[in-house]
């Protein structure tokens, strides 16, 4: 089932519906995309986009009134996360699929030791049981991979500042060694200095790990750093995905050209001057066509009527918008 | 009349301490001194990592708390010694806009509440008319227009909406000075350009100084007019923005630069030494960037250093490090 040539995530037409009073609203809208082995992926937009719903859909931690109504995502090739039953969802998560979460600061159970927690997680998705011994060791080569020092082994997560919590939760997430691991905004409460050393260890644990990552986060110029190729989200929608370098510095989508050009840089001063329009896509009332066609500069008539698709605008630099209706090179 | 005060704000060797349950003191701000001229206005961003002291500041100069020593001077006035007459107008010429666009609302009111209460507060209005024109201003001056936003509840609006409004109800006051404690840092890149452009627009036509408290380097550069850096409490580098900003000398400051993630740009290289870790070791009295400095000598563990002044600067520039010390240096 395993094959080289098959990519380590393979995402196709996934949606997810919230129900709401006001109707079904799409977080996320028929998003298609795939992770290579190795590669890191980033997954960007604002607030609202839908970055995280698909990181969530992604292991199935979906929650009412949320649910994915459409589409598969295939790892490796084989297991289609979103048909598994619950029995097989135990076995893929943590060992296939493992997730960085989101505020990992607040998300390890404060009155257990960090050994215990990380006990638990090998304990529980391992086949057979560990002697103590071999936890240990275990315990602290994953330490000694995320750049703990082995004190924190008996620790309370409140005893540990920011910075190790978030490799504490990077040493959980690779425990098992899974082949990819989603990190959604692994460093977005830290600051600049301890996110560049927490970056730092994510990269050289995936280096040597081989994994593949899936990184969820809004801060483009942290994407810069670190991902290979990134997707840009809109209204739960990817509306542009190439290389970093092609996506960050030629963006075709006016979307994207709007965030990057928002993006402050230390070598211009003042602000760019961009129209004040602030209108949050409305999920639960869709236009027809495009989704970005309200706060877009270069709207024109077939974009009222005609969602775009993503085509080709530059080598493996694709984007969803009527500007390029036969794709450019 | 009296003589026009010489500054504004002068903020006078104020430190404040914290002591923990258990005995411990904790300093939040240390020996520290700003100050912004009367005129022209400014925007003075005071800028830090978590538990540099940044918020303490805007405590401290909103009167929420008092400092443990020092003193705070609004036109010539120490802001503790205020009778009850000067507190109120104080209270009038020193406004605040906050981090949280979602927190500062008291959701069952409609948006229209935030402005009667300050008009009536501050008794800005004879009339309903008067006072209708006075919001109409405010809010044309952030962009937003009256008919679309006052009869909304405040979950109505977008954060970026909100924030405006926090805007518009401070220069309704006409304030010398407002505080913006991280006021853009909980709305989306989009949208931020557009809050700040308010800030410069009011400096600019207004005359309104702004302390614009924030850990991003980014935005400070690109809106305020000078700079003070603090760690863990004290002033580690201070100047004009463009001084400290593109040409930083503290060896904290130039670390902060250099990870910042910047869209055109790469990390270069590894830091190793920066870890958080030894932060909290211990440096009895010396520089409290110690434990972190790649450049760190004997001589930083003997004192605190004051900020020496950085010579090469067309602008007053200085920096509290021993790297900058000359034999003539004394204290400011």
């Amino acid at each position: 089932m395993t094959d080289e040539s098959s990519p380590a995530l393979a995402v196709r037409d996934l949606a997810v519906e919230y129900a709401t009073d006001r109707g079904a609203l799409m977080a996320v809208n028929g998003v298609s995309f795939s992770v290579a082995k190795g590669e890191i992926l980033g997954l960007v937009g604002e607030s609202g986009c839908g970055k995280t719903t698909t990181a969530m859909a992604l292991l199935r931690l979906v929650q009412h009134p949320g649910r994915i109504v459409a589409g598969e995502a295939l790892i490796d090739g084989g297991q289609n996360i979103v048909a598994l039953d619950e029995k097989q969802l135990r076995s893929v998560r943590w060992r296939r699929i493992a997730l960085v979460p989101q505020g990992a600061l607040n998300s390890l159970n404060p009155v257990m030791r960090v050994k215990d927690q990380l006990g638990d997680v090998i304990q529980t998705h391992e086949d057979r049981r560990i002697g103590g011994r071999e936890l240990r060791e275990r315990i602290e080569h994953l330490f000694m991979l995320v750049g703990l020092p082995s004190r924190v082994y008996r620790l309370y997560p409140h005893e540990l500042s920011g910075g190790m919590k978030q490799r504490v939760c990077i040493a959980m997430a690779i425990a098992l060694d899974p082949p990819l691991v989603i990190a959604d905004e692994p460093t977005s409460a830290l600051d600049v200095i301890v996110q560049r050393v927490v970056a730092q260890t994510l990269l050289s644990v995936k280096q040597r790990l081989g994994m593949s990552l899936l990184l969820i986060g809004h801060d483009m110029g942290l994407m810069a750093q670190m991902a290979d190729r990134v997707a840009v989200m809109y209204a739960g929608e990817i509306v542009e995905i190439g290389p970093t370098s092609a996506v960050l510095g030629n963006p075709r989508h006016p979307y994207t050209q709007t965030l990057i050009a928002s993006v402050p840089t230390m070598r211009t001063r003042g602000l760019p001057r961009m129209g004040s329009d602030e209108s949050a896509p409305d999920l639960a009332s869709r236009p027809r066509g495009c989704a970005f066609q309200a706060r877009c500069s270069s709207v024109m008539d077939v974009c009222r009527s005609v969602a775009p698709e993503l085509r080709a605008v530059g080598e493996n630099q694709r984007a969803a918008c009527h500007l390029y209706p036969d794709g450019v090179a | 009349m009296t003589d026009a005060p010489r500054t504004l704000l002068e903020i006078n060797g104020v430190t404040k301490l914290y002591r923990t349950p258990h005995g411990q003191e904790v300093v939040a701000l240390q020996d520290f001194n700003l100050m912004i001229p009367d005129k022209p206005a400014r925007i003075v961003a005071v800028a830090g990592e978590s538990g540099s002291g940044k918020s303490t500041l805007a405590s401290l100069v909103l009167g929420f708390i008092k400092p443990t020593s020092g003193e705070i001077i609004f036109r010539d006035r120490s802001v503790e010694r205020l009778t009850r007459g000067q507190r109120a107008i104080y209270r009038r010429h020193v406004q605040a806009v906050f981090q949280d666009p979602y927190g500062v609302f008291n959701p069952f009111y409609r948006i229209r509440h935030v402005f009667d209460l300050a008009i009536r507060n501050f008794k800005l209005a004879r009339s309903r008319s008067e006072a209708r024109n006075l919001v109409e201003e405010a809010l044309s001056v952030v962009g937003l227009r009256s008919e679309e936003i006052l009869d909304r509840y405040p979950y109505q609006l977008s954060g970026g909406q909100r924030q405006r409004v926090m805007m518009a109800r401070a220069y309704l006051l006409h304030p010398d000075l407002i505080v913006a404690d991280e006021p853009v840092s909980m709305i989306d890149a989009s949208l931020r350009a557009s809050i700040l452009s308010i800030m410069e627009r009011m400096r600019d036509t207004d005359g309104i100084s702004f302390i614009y408290i924030t850990h991003d380097l980014s935005t400070a550069h690109q809106i305020s007019d000078e700079i003070y850096l603090l760690y863990q409490g004290a002033t580690v580098e201070h100047g004009s923005t463009v001084d400290v900003l593109e040409n930083p000398t503290h060896p904290y400051a130039r670390a902060l630069i250099a990870s910042i993630p910047e869209i055109d740009r790469r990390w270069e290289g590894e830091i190793t030494g920066l870890n958080e870790e030894s932060q909290q070791a211990e440096t009895g009295s010396g520089c409290c960037f110690y434990p972190r400095c790649e450049q760190r000598m004997d001589r930083c563990l003997s004192a605190q250093p004051a900020l020496f002044s950085i010579l090469s600067a067309s602008e007053p520039h200085r920096s509290a490090c021993y790297l900058y010390e000359r034999e003539e240096d004394g204290e400011r």
